[in-house]
């Protein structure tokens, strides 16, 4: 994810820049349409003088310049000083305000925390780790029987789609002890190891069974080798959805063609 | 009196197939295995059923299998369009024949049904009722 994020940064920085080149840019092209207007009031170029004026903004050298010009004049500039230049500086300094206020409420991450909060009341809950398809129709079936669920996944993409449906989102890997934690598994009354990854999966009901003896554990495995290491490590039940298939194939085959 | 043994096709001889074949096979069903890869053919050819090497969706693969007067066809192969490509294929050759086929997601299910399965399998949907009789 940080090199994600500083991509995005090295993004928004050169936008800045071009944003601000901009801004002064067209500032300048007001300015000399502004002389040019007065030009009849000054002796110099109406190119040099705007550039001048430019120049000079924020150096004690403005005085001496708005001295040289005429009695309209000055007035022009010490506006374009007060109400451009000034009122630029103001939205630009807002804004690097507003984005780094911005910036820290993201990071403190506001919905995650309020629902750890929300989590703490949690329990007797199921934890599902890995949003699979297998995960998706489960999440549908305990829906439909109310139960309370809690679904971990380390995309962020599935995360945010979860999450804007309304569902209990944990953005993490299943198979670290911290983000099984952050889904009160200590309080939760099963876990269903969901994910496609065996690995993932077998290092996910070791840590599950360290954090919470009494937490019944049902995995999924893509081969059967994998059954005998699951319930080594503390699987309760495994499930081989292939397997399934090939039941109720033979169920329906032999009960139609006796 | 003696029962006429009857003939079952398998597309696929992965982990569906392979089950699938072991459960008919103690059934006394005449069983037929297509498969693309030459080594999990041998592996069928063990277990002593009968052969087919080539791809399930081509029409002479299926004729050779012996679709025409075959009672059922269980497609297991683990790519959604292959399995309805196989169903397609295998309905325009033999009307009558049973035809289960499995397939990831409900959306699939009904274009295989509409294809002309009599029966669709879904993975996640047997785990899942599994998962729900073991939490209770």
């Amino acid at each position: 994810m940080p090199a994600v994020h500083g991509k995005d940064s090295i993004n928004v920085s050169v936008k800045l820049i071009i944003a601000l080149l901009v801004s002064i840019s067209i500032l300048f092209i007001i300015n000399v349409i502004f002389f040019y207007m007065l030009s009849n009031d000054i002796e110099a170029s109406i190119l040099y003088t705007s550039t001048v004026l430019f120049d000079s903004i924020g150096v004690n050298g403005e005085d001496y310049f708005l001295k040289s010009l005429s009695t309209s004049s000055p007035l022009f500039a010490y506006l374009f000083i007060i109400f451009i230049i000034d009122g630029l500086a103001k939205i630009i300094f807002i804004g690097f305000l507003f984005a780094a206020f911005i910036d820290i409420i993201s990071s403190l991450n506001i919905r995650d925390r309020i629902f750890s909060v929300f989590l703490k009341k949690t329990k007797n809950h199921i934890i599902i780790c890995g949003y699979s398809k297998l995960a998706n129709n489960l999440i549908k079936e305990l829906e439909k029987k109310d139960d309370d669920f809690v679904v971990i996944d380390k995309d962020l993409e599935k995360v945010d789609i979860l999450r804007n449906e309304g569902y209990k989102v944990i953005y993490g890997d299943f198979s670290r002890k911290d983000v099984l934690m952050k889904a009160a598994i200590e309080r939760a009354k099963a876990i269903i190891f969901a994910s496609k990854n065996d690995m993932a999966n077998l290092f996910g009901i070791v840590t599950a069974k360290h954090l919470n003896k009494k937490i019944y554990i049902i995995a999924r495995a893509t081969e059967p080798s994998y059954i005998t290491k699951f319930e080594r490590a503390g699987a309760n039940k495994c499930i081989i959805p292939e397997e399934g298939i090939a039941i109720d194939m033979y169920k329906y085959i032999t009960n139609v063609i006796k | 009196m003696n029962k006429k043994e009857k003939k079952v096709i398998i597309c696929g001889y992965g982990l569906v197939g392979e089950r699938l074949s072991e459960m008919l096979s103690k059934h006394n069903y005449n069983i037929t295995i297509i498969d693309i890869d030459p080594k999990a053919l041998q592996k069928a050819k063990d277990m002593g059923y009968n052969v087919i090497l080539g791809d399930a969706t081509h029409a002479t693969v299926l004729e050779k299998a012996g679709i025409k007067n075959a009672d059922a066809l269980a497609i297991a192969l683990d790519d959604d369009a292959k399995n309805l490509f196989v169903v397609i294929t295998a309905r325009d050759l033999n009307k009558k024949i049973y035809i289960t086929a499995r397939a990831t997601d409900e959306f699939v299910k009904d274009k295989l049904l509409d294809a002309g399965a009599n029966y669709v399998a879904m993975p996640q949907k047997v785990a899942s009722e599994e998962i729900l009789n073991a939490l209770g």
